[in-house]
């Protein structure tokens, strides 16, 4: 299990760092844009498109990750449990939730992303389907993340420990 | 709908992520309402295909930068100075430093996280209760989202269609009038004996560079909002530019930020958005077995009661949302109720701004009232305090906080003076 847990981890290493570089990524292109708009007068017209595919990639990329550092927002009961049998179930319960939303998402979204492969986006003419990939692989992720994380359940812990700040919502 | 209603509830109970919740829910409202199944993920992907939306993730990297570039300590240096020595000083330099704080994070968490690590930690050793002092941090956290740079107005102009430049606007009075009111608690507890005179650590020959770190700090909401309304650039746009500027200060001016703390930055930055455009994603399911489902008749039925009584109308929502907000947050409140409320509120004339601003602080009040209040859990284990004894510490200044919202209901120029303005 040890070899599961490094694996997972450097899977979470990588997604965050994924993330990381396309959110500087959509920072540097939005100060271009301001740049070329008003300095160089001559707006750049994609830049906008891609920033906003950018965004649904890097929230899909990230959405594992933060199950794995139990950082997503939700109810504390588990915290409140004392019984460690009951709460042990409880987790592999929540886990089993997760995956199965993953996968129902990641299973609707086969024919979407079917459809999209002959449409294109209006300003970079790129097929519809690689934004729409983002909500498939995010879900993708998720499964794996919370079925290696059930498996986990049984011989220690579960969630990632190292703390890098934490990451909570508005 | 109500299939939709009892699976989230349960699986909420249970412990299950909010995303997730909510998420399963919409599926089982597509299912028994035998909608099309693709519509999921559809409404996944479109929900977060903003540019508006964009302006967020922003935000949370320019207030992430500037808490690990050192601003957030010269920020409370400053607070420091201007409170000088007197009793209770540094509850109301805390205050101080949170309302200062805010127009520079624009989330609630980024505020208890940044601010708690020094007086929930500190202020004890001045004497003050435990209790207190992460009470304190927890409510002037609320001032946060209030005070421009929002991200939760970033979403809510998102889903209203409102403008984020008159919503930023519109905080700014009620942001301040929150942390009078914290101040006037804090007064209170000072006048009954309980708090201990403060022991600012400024020497005179640091006065200049205090005051100067202050100012440079403060040019940040003013530089974001006097962009905005100027038109020089959209608020989304500023948001970027907040974190060139952010930037700029820790690296160049104050040379306190390393590439490794970019890097986190950027990594806890994308985590975060996840976390709430993730829940964004997947309300967008629900919203639409909702809407689908003929919600908005039933939205329209229970309202027509406090027709021609916009005060009955705005207090009831208030309290509604200030329960609702004991068990979502701001983000899904806002995605799943305002499109619901908007039609409702300007068929009844009342001013969108001030609705939005009461909508807006009663939700965020949420965070910090069990069972799903994020604040409270963030400064319970900062102070490693339990949640209900740091609950019950915190109840006057969220009645505090909640007078304000009161004012708001009956003062519409509290909200939508400044709006009105630009």
């Amino acid at each position: 299990m040890d070899g599961l847990r490094r694996g997972l981890t450097r899977l979470s290493d990588l997604c965050e760092g994924a993330g990381a570089v396309i959110l500087s990524v959509i920072i540097v292109l939005n100060a271009v844009a301001v740049f070329a708009r008003y300095v160089l007068v001559d707006p750049i017209g994609w830049s906008e498109e891609l920033m906003r595919f950018s965004l649904a990639w890097l929230t899909y990329l990230a959405v594992g990750p933060c199950l794995f550092r139990n950082e997503h927002m939700a109810m504390e009961t588990l915290d409140v449990i004392r019984n460690e049998a009951v709460k042990r179930m409880l987790l592999r319960f929540i886990l089993a939730v997760t995956a199965l939303f993953a996968g129902t998402i990641l299973w609707f979204a086969v024919p979407l992303l079917q459809r999209n492969w002959n449409q294109f986006t209006p300003v970079m003419e790129i097929r519809t389907f690689w934004p729409y990939l983002s909500v498939a692989l995010g879900c993708g992720l998720l499964l794996l993340f919370a079925l290696a994380m059930i498996a986990l359940s049984f011989t220690g812990r579960v969630h990632r420990d190292d703390d890098d700040g934490h990451a909570g919502a508005a | 709908m109500a299939v939709l209603g009892l699976v989230f509830t349960v699986l909420l109970l249970l412990g299950t992520p909010i995303a997730v919740s909510l998420g399963i829910a919409g599926i089982a409202g597509i299912l028994s309402e035998g909608l099309r199944t693709l519509t999921a993920p559809q409404r996944m992907f479109t929900s977060l295909d903003s540019f508006v939306l964009l302006a967020a993730p922003f935000y949370i990297f320019a207030g992430e930068v500037m808490y690990r570039g050192g601003i957030t300590e010269r920020l409370i240096r400053f607070s420091q100075f201007v409170v000088g020595r007197m009793k209770g000083g540094t509850a109301y330099a805390a205050i101080i430093a949170a309302v200062l704080f805010s127009g520079i994070s624009g989330t609630a968490v980024a505020d208890a996280a940044a601010l708690g690590q020094v007086y929930i930690r500190g202020m004890p050793k001045e004497g003050y209760r435990k209790e207190f002092a992460a009470a304190l941090i927890a409510a002037a956290a609320m001032i946060g989202p209030i005070i421009p740079p929002s991200v939760i107005m970033v979403i809510y102009a998102g889903f209203a269609g409102v403008s984020v430049v008159k919503l930023f606007l519109a905080g700014i009075i009620p942001g301040l009038l929150m942390g009078l009111s914290l101040a006037i608690v804090v007064f209170i507890y000072g006048l009954r004996g309980g708090l201990p005179e403060s022991r600012p650590a400024i020497r005179r020959a640091e006065i200049p560079r205090v005051l100067g770190d202050g100012l440079v700090v403060m040019s940040l909401p003013a530089f974001i909002l006097g962009g905005s309304v100027s038109g020089i650039f959209t608020p989304t746009e500023a948001g970027g530019i907040a974190c060139v500027y952010a930037l700029f200060l820790g690296i160049v001016w104050y040379r306190d930020l390393r590439w490794a703390g970019i890097w986190q930055a950027l990594k806890a930055s994308s985590r975060m958005t996840a976390i709430l455009f993730f829940v964004v994603s997947t309300v967008a399911i629900c919203d639409y077995t909702l809407t689908v489902g003929g919600i908005a008749n039933y939205t329209k039925l229970m309202f027509e009661p406090f027709a021609g009584q916009p005060i009955l109308f705005l207090t009831v929502v208030a309290v509604a949302m200030l329960v609702l907000g004991s068990f979502l947050d701001p983000g899904p409140m806002v995605i799943l109720f305002i499109p619901l409320l908007m039609p409702i509120v300007r068929a009844m004339g009342i001013d969108e701004y001030q609705f939005s601003m009461i909508f807006i602080l009663t939700g965020t009040l949420g965070l910090v009232t069990p069972p799903v209040g994020i604040v409270l859990f963030v400064s319970c284990k900062i102070g490693n305090i339990d949640q209900w004894t740091l609950f019950k510490a915190v109840i006057p200044f969220i009645a505090a906080e909640f007078v304000v919202v009161l004012m708001m209901v009956l003062f519409p120029a509290i909200s939508n003076w400044l709006p009105n303005l630009v």
